[in-house]
């Protein structure tokens, strides 16, 4: 009889599951491309960090479906003083995961911080004059000039504007924080360099009541029992554990594996379109590239197609488009300063390097191979440029060390990243000051400004044109082409979105 | 006797030194000044001034070497720029996946190596013989990351036998380890029984040769009883020698065999230890794999007291 | 390397044919060299035989092996046959490179240790301490040092592997140096260099010679394994192990990424244990097998 009922117990879930019904528990293992550079999300905009640690840490706002601000913490907000006070009530009995109850100062401490340190904090923080706690659960940001673009520049979640508890942020001090704290659905337990960092459910999380609206608003639930995201620097490891059930996700797959993915019985491959697109970004601060004429030979002596081709292998997976938003979003795509993309020029690459007295000097280009096609891309890019007169010294590093470096200007003459899709021209890191690269164009910054002040969209994309005009003419940065990114899931993981964002609340096991 | 192991636990204090000091030397080798190498890149010049001092670094050189070992003696090897914790930590976190893994590569290559090697020396320029020495032959030329990768894309992509790559920790249960460990251990084991069975054929042939053997035979002792009670004991000594360097060599072999499975071992640490410019790990992992190789050799030697009566020690 | 063939005056022109007819006897010794020429004719003819190593044709990325590629195209469309040729060519390189650099350090080194009994000690002492260190980490650890060059990779192989040699050399001089007409020559009053010039030198080669192709087949693997774990040679250059990197991740799609270097790295170590088990047979008859596997297996 004992047995029956347990047998019925086992059972049970099994039925409940057919019918589709979420349900609680399981450990989550997401194979990652790396170890992150760190777990502070104001501090870094390297995209892993944004994927594991905002299932901790929570923002004011975040997107709906179609990439809007919708309020996470904050209840109500209002404006006024013709646009330029905002006034965020936030909502009642948020619990940080030591316990504490979120007030505003935690709020007002950590968007200081973010405006200090974070890459878009400090774009958004140009405009802002101060923020205040105008009682425990009421934030007061007072802008300089109206804004279009704040509320946006407070979901964005890659190197986004969470909340840390005050004591967290005052431990630090101006380095980066030690306990890693917030209000989000799951809390951190334990990191493992090159073996795991553990989430387990908070289980006193206070959700939104507000239904989830099929983007990264409303009510947010942690089925998971814990996550486990894994480092897993070796692509085929990734898809190979995947396909054996030793993970439930894997990252950043081949694209040229998108064929034999489809045929895999327990594996659902995911595309994101777009992810981002490829660049190498150049070093304006210090060294060679600071001379314009060589960075317009750079450009001119790229052919992208093979660059592309070599970076993403199957057709499905890249686009050329001299495009800096993307196609997805018309009402920010550009074909302005195309002429000046994709060029195949190494007669005027020649010239202009003559021009610039250049005589061999070695160009310093970092990459990773974990991310293959950033190595990919440099590789052909290297050779059409070789062709043409450059002389490149490639440097192949970790991830986690092109981080490092890329803060430092005397270190590198160009490096190789991706722009990941972003919603708002305002803040995009392609065309950022801030970021290292240092692209800081007189012109460029005054329209970036009005962008960001301006909130009459036909008068924005305008502004927005005349940015990536200047972008091509005086090389801000190289880019390659769009690309698009495959991953993979187990059949049993339910709820799961594939966006480049990387969501693993409101998803379940069945 | 204890006499003779007090001498080879002292002869070891030399040795131990140049260890320390080639270690301590490799730092200085980079290119760039030790103190900015060691604080990283994304490091400031008040970080380099504060590790240029914090490790005594603006000290001349002897005066550096003295403190070095001072702080060895004390068991510290500094902490990881990148983990940001003590390399004993961190090496401690990692031992467990390399420790396992070479004693299943061990055990794989004992269990398959001395029998081959014995068999093969009982039936001298057999057919099994010559099969079994061809393989062996075939096996100390395949490097064993090459095996590791065959074996993935045999037994875990094609037949799904076992987990692609990747570490099952014993905290999870100890089946899952094993089942983990069971390629790499193989692809690393392998390699090492071909060396043995060589090794353990060839101190077999010659100790078939010795006269009790052959007044043995005369005797009228059965083959078996020669070879496998009487041959087999005085042919293990060279066969204990080359078991002991292995399990060295399998140690350092699973450095390599570590990354083709995925495998945070110390070999994972070490090797993204070179690609962030970790310094201080790259010390701490070759200090304590030398150290560990270090006593295998003496462990070796030792074990011949015991094994064998005949070795006397002044 | 207690027990030492007697000391033989150098070999005379004349007893040439008798060393080619006993090596020849030896079918195995025989089949280990004419392995190690094909592979030396294909690292030196490298630039008749193939095309450029680093030429990416994009567009025929992942070629199978065909008439074009004969052994197909790796992720980023390279002819992986030019790439396993030059890879060929930098096996022999740092190979060569690696023995001529550990036997100029070891021989000096086991020399002075042999010959001036007062430096003896303190030599082999740095000696076993370089050896007291697995082979492969200290390479690591050394490149880590150095950076990833193809000069460095020679470097650092041939520091790991110089002790060896010395080591070998050492105890050969122990032996020699007390020899009859070593004794003899000394009391006629030749010099120490003389006397280590020739008497002592030439009759201690013939171990090294035989330790020779040992390292070489050790520098060949550990050059593999270092960049094949991405610590050796830069990515791009032409290495075996880079091409067994590269391959692995295509291990499902394109298996001749890794079957072709991954055949190329066994034929050579076979073709060099081979040749060198032939060559200990011949040089040094009375060596039996434990001393050189254990000189292996270091």
């Amino acid at each position: 009889m004992k047995v029956l009922v347990l047998l019925a117990l086992l059972l049970m879930p099994v039925v409940a599951s057919a019918q589709g019904a979420p349900k609680m528990g399981g450990v989550f293992k997401a194979a990652m491309i790396g170890e992150p550079p760190s777990l502070d999300l104001h501090s870094t905009t390297a995209v892993i960090v944004q994927q594991i640690t905002w299932h901790i840490y929570e923002g004011l706002f975040t997107y709906d479906k179609s990439y809007n601000a919708v309020p996470l913490l904050v209840d109500t907000h209002a404006v006024s003083e013709q646009g330029r006070t905002y006034a965020f009530k936030l909502r009642r009995g948020v619990k940080f995961h030591n316990g504490k109850e979120l007030t505003a100062a935690d709020v007002v401490a950590s968007l200081k911080r973010w405006g200090k340190i974070s890459t878009p904090g400090k774009q958004v923080f140009k405009n802002v004059e101060g923020v205040e706690a105008k009682d425990p659960s009421t934030v007061n940001v007072y802008l300089k000039e109206p804004s279009g673009a704040l509320l946006m520049g407070l979901a964005r979640p890659n190197s986004g504007a969470v909340v840390y508890p005050t004591e967290v942020i005052e431990a630090a001090g101006e380095a980066q924080i030690k306990q890693f704290i917030g209000t989000g659905p799951y809390r951190f337990v334990e990191h493992k360099p090159d073996r795991h960092i553990k989430l387990a459910r908070f289980k006193d999380y206070v959700a939104r009541t507000d239904a989830a609206d099929g983007g990264f608003g409303g009510k947010r639930v942690a089925y998971f029992d814990e996550i486990l995201f894994i480092p897993v620097p070796d692509v085929a490891v990734r898809l190979a554990g995947v396909e054996t059930g030793e993970y439930h996700y894997g990252q950043q797959i081949q694209q040229d594996q998108f064929d034999r993915v489809k045929t895999m019985r327990d594996v659902v491959p995911g595309v994101i379109k777009p992810a981002g697109w490829a660049t190498a970004v150049l070093n304006h601060k210090q060294g060679l590239m600071t001379d314009k004429r060589i960075r317009q030979a750079f450009q001119a002596a790229l052919d992208m197609e093979p660059i592309m081709a070599a970076g993403f292998g199957h057709k499905a997976f890249y686009r050329l488009d001299p495009g800096l938003h993307f196609l997805e979003q018309p009402q920010w795509h550009s074909k302005i300063g195309g002429e000046h993309y994709n060029q195949k020029d190494k007669a005027k690459t020649q010239k202009l390097l003559k021009e610039a007295g250049y005589t061999g000097q070695p160009v310093r280009w970092i990459t990773t191979k974990e991310y293959q096609w950033m190595y990919k891309n440099a590789l052909v890019a290297r050779q059409q440029l070789e062709e043409a007169g450059f002389k490149i010294d490639l440097q192949v590093v970790d991830w986690a060390t092109l981080v490092q470096r890329r803060n430092k200007p005397e270190l590198f003459d160009v490096f190789s990243t991706g722009i990941t899709f972003n919603p708002e021209p305002a803040y995009n890191t392609g065309v950022a000051c801030g970021w290292p690269g240092w692209w800081c164009q007189e012109d460029k910054e005054r329209w970036l400004e009005s962008l960001a002040r301006e909130s009459d969209p036909r008068k924005r994309k305008a502004m927005w044109d005349k940015v990536q005009a200047i972008f091509y003419e005086d090389v801000g940065r190289i880019k390659f082409g769009d690309y698009f990114s495959l991953e993979v899931v187990r059949k049993d993981v339910q709820g799961f979105r594939h966006t480049p964002e990387l969501s693993l609340w409101n998803a379940w096991l069945k | 006797m204890k006499t003779y192991v007090a001498r080879r636990l002292l002869a070891l204090i030399p040795v131990a030194l140049v260890v320390a000091t080639v270690a301590f030397v490799l730092i200085h080798l980079a290119p760039g000044d030790p103190a900015s190498v060691i604080a990283g890149p994304d490091a400031n010049a008040d970080d380099v001034q504060r590790i240029e001092r914090q490790l005594g670094l603006d000290a001349p050189f002897h005066v550096q070497l003295l403190r070095w070992y001072g702080r060895l003696l004390q068991g510290d090897l500094g902490e990881s720029i990148f983990l940001r914790k003590p390399v004993t930590e961190a090496i401690v976190d990692r031992v467990e996946p390399t420790l396992l893994l070479t004693l299943f590569a061990m055990a794989v290559a004992v269990v398959i190596g001395v029998p081959a090697g014995v068999l093969s020396a009982r039936f001298h320029n057999s057919a099994t013989d010559q099969a079994l020495m061809v393989f062996a032959l075939v096996g100390v030329s395949i490097p064993n990351f090459l095996l590791g990768l065959l074996f993935i894309l045999c037994f875990s992509v094609w037949l799904g036998w076992f987990p692609v790559a990747g570490y099952s920790p014993l905290e999870y249960g100890w089946m899952l380890t094993l089942r983990s460990l069971v390629l790499p251990a193989f692809a690393l084991g392998l390699v090492q029984s071909a060396l043995i069975a060589r090794i353990a054929r060839s101190s077999m042939l010659d100790v078939l040769r010795e006269q009790y053997i052959t007044a043995g035979r005369a005797k009228g002792l059965g083959e078996r009883a020669v070879v496998y009670k009487h041959a087999f004991r005085n042919a293990m000594i060279p066969t204990i020698t080359i078991i002991g360097i292995s399990f060295a060599i399998l140690i350092s072999g699973a450095v390599v065999v570590e990354t083709v499975f995925n495998i945070p071992g110390l070999g994972r640490l070490i090797i993204s230890a070179v690609l962030r410019r970790d310094y201080p790990v790259i010390q701490g992992v070759v200090l304590c794999v030398a150290g560990v190789y270090m006593l295998i050799n003496l462990a070796v030697d030792l074990s011949y007291l015991v094994i064998d009566p005949r070795v006397k020690y002044q | 390397m207690s027990v030492l063939a007697l000391p033989q005056p150098a070999a005379a022109p004349r007893r040439l044919p008798r060393w080619v007819s006993v090596f020849a006897r030896r079918k195995i010794a025989v089949a280990g060299a004419v392995l190690m020429a094909l592979v030396v004719a294909v690292g030196l003819l490298a630039p008749v035989i193939s095309r450029s190593p680093t030429y990416m044709d994009v567009a025929a990325r992942l070629s199978a092996p065909g008439s074009m590629y004969w052994f197909g195209t790796d992720d980023v469309g390279r002819d992986v046959f030019s790439r396993v040729v030059y890879g060929a060519r930098l096996s022999l390189l740092v190979g060569s490179a690696v023995v001529l650099f550990s036997f100029v350090v070891g021989i000096s080194c086991g020399m002075v240790a042999g010959y001036y009994r007062r430096l003896d000690n303190a030599v082999m002492r740095v000696m076993d301490g370089l050896m007291a260190f697995p082979a492969i980490v200290l390479a690591i650890a050394l490149m880590a040092s150095l950076g990833p060059s193809v000069l460095n990779v020679i470097i650092a192989i041939g520091v790991v592997y110089s002790p060896r040699v010395a080591r070998v050399v050492r105890g050969s001089v122990l032996v020699i140096r007390e020899t009859a007409y070593v004794e003899a020559a000394r009391a006629l009053g030749a010099s120490d260099v003389s006397l280590i010039a020739r008497h002592i030198l030439p009759n201690c080669l013939s171990p090294v010679i035989v330790q020779g192709s040992f390292v070489f087949a050790a520098a060949v693997l550990t050059e593999a394994a270092l960049s094949f774990l991405g610590v050796g040679v830069p990515p791009y250059v032409p290495s075996w192990g880079n091409i067994l990197a590269d391959g692995r991740l295509y291990i499902q799609q394109a298996p001749w990424l890794v079957l072709f270097p991954g055949a190329a790295i066994m034929l050579t170590i076979l073709g060099l244990n081979l040749f060198g088990d032939g060559l200990r047979d011949l040089l040094d008859p009375k060596i039996r097998g434990l001393h050189t596997e254990r000189q292996r297996a270091a």
